[in-house]
């Protein structure tokens, strides 16, 4: 999997278009949400020895399948009459997330169960290896600044309207 | 702060887990008892070529590697039994963890300030978020 700066950094990008109605930043959020769980879960589970149950929290977080009702459950959090749109928006976010990591190579096998749980066959595009997204992380943040310039550039023209 | 401090370790645990797997390799049915090579292309320098016995789970293997690494390095090779089947790729980075500990932290600080910039927490809520 691509590092968390990646994946925040092309949901970010395709968040600024139109279609998500001022939820882009639960796009973004969508981006990161299956690492986040999936690392965070990864060290508690190997802590008290349950590796075999962080497996299935794996399938849980980094399949299609799995993240619509992952998703599903967190979109409960939100407010009652954007709460459906959150859960599209962040399943979107999610499915890109799941989409970038298939990208990668592995380096044993990969784990993109895209077809879970129809079938155990992974897919892998192998486009770049895992360190390979460090040496294109200082252009991501360019565009980002320049991004968040520009936006605050017109969040101040309409202010000042 | 908890979530970061364990991404943080699982990126170590990545590393230790391509260990892992290379001994898998020498630990492989297939391999047993023969001595496979590992072909290893280091950046801006020629192929070399390791050898190991599978059955004597020769981990010098892994210090003739480790000993070109540093942080400038990469490692990038293929392990093949006697069938000549490629069986594994690997790769290392040596301080470069550090730094990718950093990029992840810094993806998730700013996903956490665009989010925040569009909601509100209501923690007496069960519906935390908010739309400002």
């Amino acid at each position: 999997m691509p590092d968390l700066f990646t994946h925040f950094a092309l949901g970010y990008y395709i968040s600024k278009l139109n279609v998500f109605a001022g939820l882009g930043s639960v796009f973004v959020l969508g981006n990161i949400l299956p690492d986040l769980f999936t690392r965070a879960m990864g060290i508690l589970f190997s802590f008290l020895g349950l590796s075999s149950v962080f497996g299935m929290f794996f399938l849980f977080t980094h399949t299609p399948f799995g993240l619509v009702f992952f998703v599903y459950l967190l979109s409960f959090f939100f407010e009652e009459e954007i709460r459906f749109k959150v859960f599209i928006t962040m399943l979107l976010g999610s499915f890109l997330h799941l989409f970038l990591d298939t990208m990668q190579g592995s380096f044993y096998y990969s784990l993109d169960f895209l077809f879970f749980p129809f079938s155990f066959q992974t897919f892998s595009l192998n486009l770049f290896y895992y360190n390979d997204t460090t040496y294109i992380a200082p252009f991501l943040l360019i565009f980002f600044l320049i991004g968040e310039y520009r936006e605050y550039r017109i969040k101040k023209a309409d202010n000042a309207v | 702060m908890l979530i970061i401090s364990c991404m943080g370790i699982y990126i170590d645990l990545e590393v230790e887990k391509r260990q892992v797997t290379i001994e898998r390799c020498l630990e492989n049915p297939d391999f047993n008892g023969k001595v496979i090579e590992v072909t290893a292309t280091l950046l801006n320098k020629n192929s070399e070529v390791y050898r190991a016995n599978s059955s004597k789970k020769d981990f010098n293997l892994f210090s003739k590697i480790d000993l070109p690494l540093n942080e400038k390095i990469k490692i990038l090779g293929t392990c093949r039994g006697k069938q000549g089947v490629d069986f594994i790729k690997f790769e290392r980075f040596g301080g470069l963890r550090i730094l990718k500990v950093s990029i992840s932290l810094l993806g998730f600080i700013l996903c956490v300030y665009v989010f925040l910039r569009k909601f509100q927490i209501r923690l007496n809520r069960f519906s935390i978020f908010k739309l400002k």
